[in-house]
């Protein structure tokens, strides 16, 4: 396949090599959140234990919305969005658009998380969204998981830049990966050589990445696309052609109305909306927007879970007093265009939620192959330079993240299960990520043996899955037989995963060859006892 | 004189020249392609584009044979992208 001269693939060789080894530990820390963030729905429910209400907005809300309506500050009903969260409870918010003392427009209010079948208030907070949400307790194991992937932990916008770099990097990879590939179509099915480590590795290397390639270079794609879009492209493009007015272009890509009416008329009955909504979808409402609550030119958008054979979240949008149906929205804009079908498509195939479970699966597998790729990346590079003393201490590197990840990822739920119910537990969360992490490294730079270290991390990884079931449980989360009661099958299907996994480790951990010391005590006891 | 080795040339081309040039075409493509029906065509294809830009401009760069003929392309599309924005504000 390729058709580059021997200079050239030489170059592009060293460009693979080297976008994979410089920001190989970051991209596989991408590449694993994301893998697991497609399931980030799923973590959350089994995180709080399941909901023993899971009816969503299928159930009535419009007396609720309405009464919180009057009591909050009239300046706040200028947008209102509800949904229900994974316990089952109903979040309203309440809020206007202001411009935040950095200079950047964001969603100032306040939010309520009600009990939808009594309607009591279960919270009340205000401010910023970004604080509120950031805040809350429940889904803070979720979206810790979201926000490693999104942007690393890193504050906004740097996080996010990091992030579309490291797409970029892996655009590069999976490119220069098929530009100097030459036998792509034997390679497909090139079965690892045994003996040889470096060729038994790039065997492998080249297999799983053969038919990744196109998912990899898909997921760096359009992950870049997300992150760079409004930390880079949008200001660019807004300073272009709009002189920088991020308001208007945020009026022209929430396709709000243009022509304004402040004239008092009382909101349409939600409920009536969000059934009429429905019957047109034929799927589930996922979230309700109310622009301009109180007002004559009020709207109404309703989304919806991607309805079968479409790619992306459905928007229908309606008239705010009279509830007439107005039509389809498209994501951005207020018409369907190119655009925004592009974007929309993009997006979905980034997420991998278009067919529910079967694309959610496919995904996962097609990321954990991607790391798979990653990891066998460093293996080769770090095989081919064992000789280098430079390097040699660098080879510890690739067990240390490839186990060590996961093992702060579980660390992190334990941290969460044991704050769970007080009012930090979105700060113990990643503080137990970056323990665990710690602790690797610091493994990793203490012990010289690598397949000692490879074993340990192994156990300690089998050991921390193994007993995350039993500490939701003594977390208060809900028992089995709890779980299947209310007809939430996602608790025991996490948990029963985790045990599968911690079994599958151990298997290993057992079938894995011992360390030198290990080797050495046992080497010395077969030795034949001197004669007397 | 400092006269740069062939890497380091192919070096500042593939690096700050093409993510330069990347930047300057995602500015100027709000300005070559119509609004569309939804008004935001305009706003949001460059976007889009652009990491395929950006990667199209380092590829071009890491592989091109002869990399000064490379660094004046890509310093030719900047200067062009450059001369539709200025042309396009000039005009509002």
């Amino acid at each position: 396949m390729s058709f580059l001269d021997q200079k050239k693939t030489k170059r592009l060789f060293a460009i693979h090599g080297w976008s994979g080894i410089a920001l190989g530990v970051l991209l596989y820390v991408i590449v694993l959140t994301g893998a697991v963030a497609v399931f980030a729905h799923e973590i959350g429910v089994w995180s709080v234990g399941g909901a023993a209400n899971d009816k969503g907005l299928t159930q009535p809300v419009d007396r609720i919305i309405r009464g919180l309506a009057d009591k909050v500050d009239p300046k706040y009903r200028d947008d209102v969005g509800a949904y229900t969260v994974e316990s089952g409870a109903l979040s309203v918010f309440f809020h206007t658009h202001e411009t935040k003392p950095n200079g950047d427009i964001g969603d100032r209010g306040v939010r309520f998380l009600v009990d939808p079948a009594t309607g009591s208030v279960l919270s009340r907070a205000e401010g910023w969204s970004s604080d509120i949400y950031g805040q809350d307790q429940a889904s803070a194991l979720k979206r810790f998981l979201i926000d490693l992937h999104v942007q690393l932990y890193l504050p906004s916008p740097w996080g996010l830049i990091l992030t579309g770099i490291l797409g970029l990097a892996m655009m590069v990879a999976a490119t220069s990966g098929l530009i100097m590939h030459r036998h792509i179509l034997k390679d497909i099915f090139v079965a690892p050589r045994p003996g040889n480590l470096l060729l038994h590795a790039r065997d492998r290397h080249v297999l799983a990445g053969t038919w990744g390639l196109p998912f990899a270079f898909l997921l760096a794609f359009t992950g870049s696309f997300l992150s760079f879009a409004f930390t880079i492209g949008m200001p660019i493009v807004s300073m272009s052609a709009f002189g920088g007015d991020k308001m208007l272009v945020g009026e022209i890509l929430g396709g709000h109305a243009q022509t304004e009416d402040k004239t008092p008329a009382v909101v349409t009955n939600l409920d009536a909306v969000l059934a009429d909504g429905q019957q047109r979808a034929g799927s589930a409402p996922t979230y309700i927007h109310v622009g301009h609550w109180g007002r004559a030119d009020a709207k109404v958008g309703v989304w919806f879970e991607p309805p079968a054979g479409d790619l992306g979240f459905l928007q229908l949008g309606f008239n705010g007093v009279s509830g007439a149906f107005e039509g389809q929205k498209p994501r951005v804009g207020s018409k369907p265009s190119f655009g925004a079908t592009a974007s929309s498509v993009l997006t979905a195939l980034h997420y991998g939620l278009f067919a529910g479970l079967l694309s959610k699966i496919i995904w996962l597998s097609l990321g954990l192959a991607s790391c798979y790729v990653i990891l066998t990346g460093m293996v080769m590079w770090f095989t081919r330079r064992r000789e280098d003393p430079a390097w040699a201490p660098w080879t510890r590197m690739v067990p240390a993240i490839g186990y060590g990840l996961p093992l702060a990822m579980l660390v992190s739920a334990h941290f969460y299960f044991q704050a769970i119910g007080r009012s930090d537990t979105a700060t113990w969360t990643p503080w137990g990520f970056a323990l665990a992490t710690l602790a690797v490294i610091a493994a990793a730079v203490a012990m010289s043996d690598r397949v000692e270290l490879t074993r340990r991390l192994v156990l300690a990884t089998a050991i921390s899955a193994g007993l995350l079931p039993l500490a939701r449980m003594m977390a208060g989360g809900r028992s089995w037989g709890e779980a299947v009661a209310i007809g939430e099958p996602v608790v025991v299907s996490i948990d029963l995963l985790l045990l599968i996994a911690a079994a599958a480790l151990t298997w290993h951990w057992k079938g894995s060859p011992q360390p030198q010391w290990l080797r050495r005590r046992l080497a010395a006891a077969a030795q034949p006892e001197p004669a007397e | 004189m400092i006269r740069l080795s062939e890497t380091w040339q192919r070096t500042l081309v593939a690096g700050p020249l093409a993510l330069l040039a990347a930047v300057v075409v995602l500015a100027t493509l709000p300005h070559l392609i119509p609004e569309g029906a939804g008004r935001v065509d305009n706003l949001v294809l460059p976007v889009i584009a652009f990491p395929l830009v950006w990667s199209a401009t380092f590829f071009y760069a890491c592989i091109a044979d002869n990399i000064s003929r490379a660094a004046a392309v890509l310093a030719g599309l900047t200067a062009a992208g450059l001369g539709v924005i200025a042309h396009s504000l000039a005009l509002i």
